[in-house]
């Protein structure tokens, strides 16, 4: 199925417009972005498009695979330049090459979360490993209740005279917190650390100037929020000074993975300036054969949330996810909510809470799995669980967690919140 | 002495079922898994009581599968992939598999409840698990728990004062969500805690055995199983039996089988024609030049080591004297005597504490700057009457005699040998004991933690060895899960604790030549984790 007559100007659709772009499958609510967004009927045709042109063909594929007209028009839209946009994988990949290449050395230490994606912890430990650095792992705070300066208070606690890199999630996947990136890249700043962060749900979700933000790397998945393919992820590198967002030196970065990267010699000393010294970007890029589909579908699906406008979007997917919140709160109550609430610089579409009456059911991983799967089978309402620890708990604790985006309604969500709130009275 | 049975009868596989498996050892076995403390009882008890996690028989010791542990009663081994393991590693939620039963009058399912008692009775105060101090230490609420429960009943507690206070309190970081899965909160993330979950005694136990002291003969003759076999008689001394448990089903257990009509194990006195293996002993293969290092990547023993008993007043309380005790002791005439009689093991006069291919080993150990005279001092004694303890015992007597002192050796049956060291009033000065590693990878804590931690749950620490700073650099041990840095912990307490001579390590010893086995003996697996003991879950006769 596709779609053949698409409303334009997208900027002034309706919602209900928009919806139609998307593959949602029928008779259903899809409340799980945070895992994985519905593609657009035309990122599919473009994807269907281009593996027909380039299959059984004898044309030179190295070129397109390098993507350079689709990273300059992504980056764009982050409002970055190509040579800092990578496409990848996915979010697990972008952060791995970065934290893997880091020229991190024994007794350096990294400050971290314990809400952060396996990708990160795993990768670290695997850095840790391989040449002995530290990681020092905090665990944020969560509930309604959180406010942002909390936060940056206990990363700046953390800073010691070792620590070279702050890692956190730009959005924690466990408790849907929206961090205060640029507080926290400023405090990196001031101390003079690399800031990794993991971004897998940032493009799409917020309307987000990368280099505004002041942080060194950003790694992002381009099939969540974004709704492209599956496999498709984005790399920012900053690969200049720019001192009005980061006045620190470049950090030293080896592009683990890279076809291009010289084989003898080494690439030029990297930039002092607002001017690129050498295109990282390239480097990291460079990777064999690429699929020439996957990334025009990714660059499609960008394209298409920049008709539509990614300010909308955000608006939107908040909108949306308030009114969640709302009757969340007001059917479970805020204590229930391990989500931020009244700090709004704290909010994200990510909903998660404790949807039954016995606190002990928190750390009940059987009986939250059971609701979120009863959701799915029953009223064909996909949602998820998380896993997140509390602080001062000795309790690994369990979430149900929802999603709003551009592609759902107020209807749906009043009704999958009465449908919880119904299934959550029977299960307690 | 031993039963005739039906003769074998061979499936379309070419494995043979049926037939009398004969053993034949000295000494009796511990039965109660919760008391478990050698390889030959938990070979032994590996046949009817199913443990959460286990090892499977690998027939190739270099196999990392042969050192890795499985589910078992557990559907999985917890992990971040199947949500079993939180992101902070300090949660591992446990599922059980489900259609294992107890062989009770009427057959009843292994609940998740049945796990958590068997975790309050390894914390008994009467006979506490030997391996405790890895609970007590890991476990989050297991010390206070085993505290309040000594201080509540004390060591001499019948079984409905156990029962009582088993009953009405919880270990905080374990607890069941539902008859099926168990969640264990841990006071730490450390790399072990499958290793630890995966030893002997962390069985179930069924309500049964509330009525039972653990470790007492009246429960000996009440076991209740989960694995293909069951006991079926025990004469104390005499004689053991086990036949198929009717309760237990293949497709419920992926580690054992059920080949065997009748497994009979002999007990003291001449061994008799017929005997398919040795018992609680090295039996080797002939083998005529001196066993070589296996070179099998699996940590050696320590074994044997002196231990003092330092519980007691006396002049073994002086650093001094034990040092000039240390310094007299001829290992390598320990190693001559112990080389004499073949028992296929590999064999190093111990340097440290630690030994070969374990995590921490070092093999390095102070210098001593003793004197080497104990004029006028008496001392006792007491061994196994086994052997290998015998002639290890008279060689440092004598030893020790050159430089004046005065030896009383007391020989002990295994048993009551076992029973006099635990004791924490018991009459002896010197013992010799044997530390195999309980398992082979990470396992920085199975020999410096369990012989030297102090407190009223280190109860693998005989000699009753205590000093603050030692435990204070044990506890930053358990604390890294950085490898590297916990190993260059882990041998700091060696260094720290050999400065001390709490012990006196001997010899390390590994198994190198295979078990003797009887010519209609097949697929027996040497297990590492029963000490290199053949793996009787999986053994069939030929005829």
């Amino acid at each position: 199925m596709t779609l053949t007559a698409i409303p334009e100007p997208l900027a002034d659709a309706s919602w209900e417009d928009i919806r139609a772009l998307f593959m949602l499958t029928p008779n259903s609510i899809h409340l799980n972005t945070g895992t994985i967004g519905a593609m657009p009927y035309e990122v599919l045709d473009t994807m269907d498009r281009v593996t027909r042109e380039w299959t059984g063909g004898l044309m030179d594929v190295y070129p397109p695979g390098m993507y350079t007209e689709h990273r300059a028009n992504i980056a764009r839209s982050f409002g970055v330049d190509q040579d800092e946009m990578v496409i990848c994988h996915n979010a697990t990949e972008g952060v791995a090459r970065i934290i893997n290449g880091l020229d991190l050395h024994e007794g350096d230490e990294v400050i971290t979360t314990s809400h952060e994606c396996y990708s990160v912890l795993s990768n670290f430990n695997l850095v840790r490993n391989r040449h002995g650095i530290t990681m020092k792992v905090l665990t944020p705070p969560s509930g309604y209740d959180v406010r942002a300066e909390e936060i940056v208070e206990l990363f700046e606690r953390a800073i010691g005279p070792r620590t070279k890199v702050l890692a956190f999630a730009a959005i924690t996947l466990f408790t849907g917190t929206l961090l205060p990136i640029r507080a926290l890249c400023e405090l990196a700043q001031r101390h003079g650390l690399i800031t990794v962060i993991d971004g897998a749900l940032l493009p799409g979700m917020l309307d987000c100037d990368m280099r505004a933000l002041g942080a060194d790397f950003i790694s992002c998945s381009g099939s969540k929020f974004q709704c492209g393919p599956l496999g498709t992820g984005l790399l920012y590198v900053r690969n200049k000074v720019i001192p009005e967002y980061n006045p620190l030196p470049l950090p030293t970065l080896w592009p683990i993975i890279s076809t291009w990267y010289p084989m003898i010699g080494s690439p030029p000393p990297r930039s002092t300036t607002e001017m690129e010294s050498d295109n990282i970007g390239d480097y990291l890029q460079s990777a064999g054969s690429a699929s020439i589909a996957r990334g025009a579908g990714l660059a499609k699906a960008c394209e298409i949330f920049d008709r539509i406008g990614r300010k909308r979007i955000e608006r939107r997917a908040m909108e949306l996810a308030d009114h969640g919140r709302e009757l969340i709160a007001e059917h479970f109550g805020e204590k229930a909510m391990y989500s931020p609430g009244a700090d709004v610089r704290l909010r994200s579409p990510l909903v998660a809470f404790h949807p039954f009456r016995e606190e002990r059911d928190a750390w009940n991983v059987k009986k939250v799995h059971e609701f979120v799967t009863r959701m799915e089978h029953e009223h064909r309402i996909w949602i998820r669980w998380t896993e997140f620890d509390v602080p001062h708990s000795p309790h690994q604790y369990y979430a149900a967690r929802f999603t709003g985006h551009l592609f759902n309604n107020h209807e749906e969500m009043e009704r999958a919140v009465k449908t919880m709130v119904r299934l959550a009275e029977v299960m307690s | 002495m031993f039963t005739a049975t039906a003769p074998v009868r061979i499936d379309t596989t070419g494995v043979r079922t049926g037939g009398t498996l004969r053993l034949h050892g000295s000494g009796d076995p511990v039965l109660d898994p919760a008391c478990l403390d050698d390889a030959a009882s938990a070979q032994l008890v590996r046949l009817y009581a199913r443990q959460l996690f286990t090892y499977q028989p690998d027939p190739d010791p270099r196999s990392w599968q042969a050192i890795a542990p499985v589910p078992d009663l557990a559907a999985q081994i917890p992990s971040i992939y199947n949500a079993g393991l939180g992101a902070s590693g300090t949660t591992y939620v446990v599922h059980l598999r489900p259609g294992v039963r107890w062989d009770t009058a009427v057959p009843r399912t292994v609940t998740a409840y049945d796990v958590i008692r068997g975790f309050k009775r390894l914390a008994n105060p009467v006979r506490p698990a030997p391996t405790l101090g890895y609970f007590t230490s890991t476990i989050r609420g297991m010390a206070q728990f085993h505290a309040e429960y000594a201080a509540a009943v004390g060591p001499d507690a019948s079984a409905a004062e156990l029962a009582a206070f088993q009953n009405s309190h919880e270990i905080a970081g374990i607890f069941a969500l539902d008859d099926e899965s168990l969640v264990f909160e841990v006071v730490r993330p450390i790399l072990d805690f499958i290793s630890i979950l995966a030893l002997p005694p962390v069985v179930p136990a069924p309500v049964e055995y509330d009525a039972f002291v653990p470790g007492s003969p009246e429960l000996a003759g009440n076991l209740r199983a989960t694995g293909p076999y069951r006991l079926t008689g025990y004469a104390r001394g005499s004689a053991l039996t086990f036949e198929p448990n009717p309760v237990w089903r293949q497709d419920t257990d992926p580690v054992r089988r059920q080949f065997l009509d009748r497994i009979e194990v002999g007990l003291g006195g001449s061994v008799p024609a017929g005997v398919d293996l040795a018992w609680n002993a090295r039996v080797p293969e002939p083998y005529t030049d001196p066993p070589a290092d296996p070179a099998n990547g699996l940590g050696w023993g320590l074994d044997p080591y002196l231990v003092f008993n330092l519980r007691r007043p006396g002049p073994l309380r002086d650093v001094a004297v034990r040092r000039s005790i240390a310094a007299a002791v001829d290992r390598s005439a320990v190693a001559a005597a112990v080389a004499g009689l073949r028992t296929g093991t590999a064999i190093r006069v111990a340097r440290g504490i630690v030994p070969p291919d374990n995590d921490a080993y070092t093999g390095r150990e102070p210098e001593s700057t003793s004197d080497g005279r104990i004029d006028g001092l008496a001392l006792t004694a007491i061994h196994p009457d086994t052997p290998e303890a015998t002639v290890v015992a008279r060689s440092y007597a004598a030893d020790l005699e050159r430089v004046g002192a005065t030896v009383r050796l007391v020989a002990l049956s295994p048993p009551a040998h076992r029973e006099r060291v635990a004791d924490p009033y018991g009459d002896w000065d010197l013992t010799t004991l044997s530390c195999a590693p309980a398992w082979h990878y990470q396992n920085g804590r199975v020999f410096l933690q369990r012989l030297f931690q102090g407190g009223a749950d280190s109860t693998g620490n005989r000699g009753g060895y205590h000093e603050p700073e030692v435990d204070e650099l044990i506890e930053r041990a358990l604390d890294s899960i950085d490898p590297r840095h916990a190993n260059a912990l882990w041998q700091q307490v060696e260094q720290r604790v050999l400065a001390d001579v709490p012990v006196v390590p001997l010899l390390f010893q590994t198994p190198a030549v295979r078990n003797l086995r009887s010519e209609r003996v097949r697929d027996a697996v040497a297990m590492p984790s029963l000490g290199y003991a053949d793996d009787l879950c999986t053994l069939w006769l030929d005829y």
